[in-house]
This record gives structure tokens, sequence and C-alpha cells, in this order.
């Protein structure tokens, strides 16, 4: 199947050399598309000089607007499969093939790739995995599924589901308010046992975390994308 | 309500409503934003030009002084102003990160178009090339 994965990009001039040598040498089947979300760094020019299939946004629009270009961008290529993983190296490429397997088999319209469920390698530090546990519960109690990871986003989904995402994707943290907009329009959400590393170099773009704000606001953006989508969404 | 305060009010809304009417002929203020804007301007004007509206609202709802209602109706029209801003500032925000992303996308395309004219070109140029066609 043609599958077609996204790397959103944004000042990660450190890591996405060996990010995409990496996905190349593990998974030489695949496409894979870069999307730059108007980096400050070098990043546009690496992709340039190494001949890198990549988007340029003329405009920063976080990792929500970025991610979405890439699911505009599969749809209109036709692409069967869409797989999103982070620019920073964290997840590894040996594990595509685990992720892509329940979607090959039409078992689940979205793979999320969970560092919980097997709890080896990188687990985060101790508040970030509170505030995890923490949007975990509130998806349970909004969908009735329990989903452990709900900011992992090392994902893949089917050609219907990324058909939806291209549709409505949520803009700033998105990664929690996709599972609950996906669980809310019917589509079928499962988790995979992945090993995650910590990120190799640069800061991540969720340095915000332990705020407070953070929680308000996704759990208030979770009770809305609940309210917003119902079974109607879902396309076909 | 003291007629100083009707005065100093009839005053500023001619003012308020001049302004506006300015914007809305120089083209600076959109028909679609401004009607909110008149319907403040003309609802003061009827409570400075009637008085008697204010006070018997001002009875009903049993505010001690019947001024206080002007102040309550103009808090809420700020209210539903500011709202409806967030709510065009949302609309503008959509439409910002589809335009962006179509821009990057089309850009994308220019460049595979381009990379796909220099090969055509450079398949022109080899003469081995054209005796195989």
């Amino acid at each position: 199947m043609k599958t077609l994965v996204i790397i959103p990009c944004y000042n990660e001039e450190e890591n996405l050399v060996q990010v995409v040598t990496r996905l190349k040498t593990a998974c030489p089947t695949v496409d894979y598309l870069i999307v730059n979300d108007c980096s400050t760094d070098r990043s546009r020019e690496i992709c340039e000089e190494n001949g890198y299939n990549y988007i340029s946004l003329p405009v920063n629009l976080g990792i929500g607007g970025g991610v979405q270009s890439g699911y505009l961008f599969a749809v209109e290529r036709g692409y069967d499969i869409t797989v999103q993983i982070d620019g920073d190296g964290q997840h590894d490429p040996a594990y595509l093939a685990e992720l892509l397997k329940p979607i090959e088999h039409g078992e689940l319209d979205m793979a999320i790739g969970s560092r919980f469920i097997t709890k080896e390698g990188f687990q985060t530090s101790a508040m970030r995995r509170v505030g995890i546990n923490i949007l975990s519960f509130f998806i349970r109690l909004l969908t009735g599924k329990r989903v452990k990871d709900t900011t992992s986003g090392f994902r893949a989904c089917n050609r219907e589901m990324t058909e939806f995402f291209a549709r409505h994707y949520a803009q700033d943290y998105p990664e929690p308010e996709a599972i609950v907009a996906a669980l809310s329009a019917g589509y079928r959400v499962g988790e995979v046992p992945v090993v995650m590393a910590e990120r190799m170099g640069g800061t991540s773009s969720i340095h915000s975390f332990k705020s407070v704000y953070y929680m308000v606001k996704v759990c208030l953006a979770l009770i809305v994308y609940r309210l917003s989508f119902s079974k109607h969404d879902r396309l076909r | 309500m003291e007629l100083n305060f009707r005065v100093a009010l009839i005053v500023g809304v001619l003012l308020y409503l001049g302004v506006i009417f300015y914007l809305l002929k120089k083209r600076r203020l959109g028909v679609q934003y401004a009607i909110i804007w008149l319907l403040s301007g003309a609802v003061l004007l009827l409570f400075a030009l009637f008085p008697y509206i204010v006070l018997v609202m001002g009875d009903i709802l049993k505010v001690l002084n019947p001024v206080n209602f002007v102040f309550l109706v103009i808090l809420a029209f700020v209210l539903l102003i500011l709202l409806s801003l967030s709510a065009v500032v949302s609309g503008f925000s959509v439409k910002i990160k589809s335009l962006t992303q179509n821009a990057a996308l089309l850009e994308r395309r220019i460049r595979e178009l381009e990379a796909q004219l220099a090969d055509t070109k450079k398949e022109d140029d080899d003469p081995q090339d054209k005796t195989v066609c």
C-alpha cells in the first residue's frame, strides 16, 4: 500500500538528517514528506541541499497546521496510509511496520504508537506523565475509550482517517484533540506498543507542558471537540 | 436622568455615530461589522431622547439609579461586540491557515514542475536521445 510518512519540522536542523536517514534505511519502500513549518534555522536549506521531499509553509502555523498540510498532501496524491513521526528523532522508524499492521489489516482507522504499554524506553518526566494520565482519564470520560499515550505524535491513519484529518485538525497541541475528534466521529482508534527515545537535540515544542494553562486549554478543547463532532461527520 | 447627563449623552452619541458614518463613507469599516456599532448608537440615542424608557426599565430591574441601566446596556453592547470580534478573528485564522497550507502545496508543485521541465530540456539537448526517438 502507498504509504506517506509526514515529518513535521520546526527548527530541527540538528535532527533532520538523522531522522530522514534512519527512516530511509528502516523503511525504504515508504514515501516521506517533511513539513517545514517556517523554521528560522537552516531546516529548509538542509532539505534543499539533500534533495529531500519537503513542503515549506510560508507562515508558521504550529504543529497542528503543519501536520494537516501533510494530510492535505496525502489526499492530493492519493496515499492509502499516512503516518506522522516527530522531527526530533524520538520515534524509531523500526517500529513503523508494527504501527502499520493494524491499519493494513483494516482493524483500526488510527493506530497510535504508545510508550506506556510495554513501558520500555524513555518514559518522559513524571510531570508530563501526570498530564498525559489526566488527559487519558478525560478522553475516557468523554468517549469511553482508553488511550494511554494521549500525546504521542507517532500515529498511522488509513485513507478515510487521513481525509477526515485533512478537513478537521486542531491547531495548537493537536494530539489529544485528534483522538477525541476521531473517536467522536466513530473511527476506530487503538494503540500499538513502541519504544521511544529522548529527543536527540534541540528543544521540545511543548515546553510549557507543566503549565496549568496547557491542561485547561486542552481539556476545554477536548470538550468542544466531543460536542462538535458526531458520527454524522464521518466521511462516507 | 438629569438633563445635563441627557445632553452629554446626546452629544456623545451624535459624535459617535458621526465617526461610524465617516469610517463607513471612507470604506474603512465594513458594513457587516458596522451594523452592531450603529445599533448600539441608535439605542443610546433613544435612551437620551426618551428617558422614560430608562426609568421604566430601571424600575423593572430594580436598579438603584436609572442611569445604571444605561451603563448596563452599554456594557452589554461592549461584550457583544468583543465576542463578535473574537468570532471574526477565529474565522480569519482558519482562512489564513488554509491559505498557508495551499501556498505550501502549490510551491511544491512548482518545484516539481520546474524539475520536470529541466529534465525534458536536458533530454532535448542530448542528441543520443533524439536518435532513439
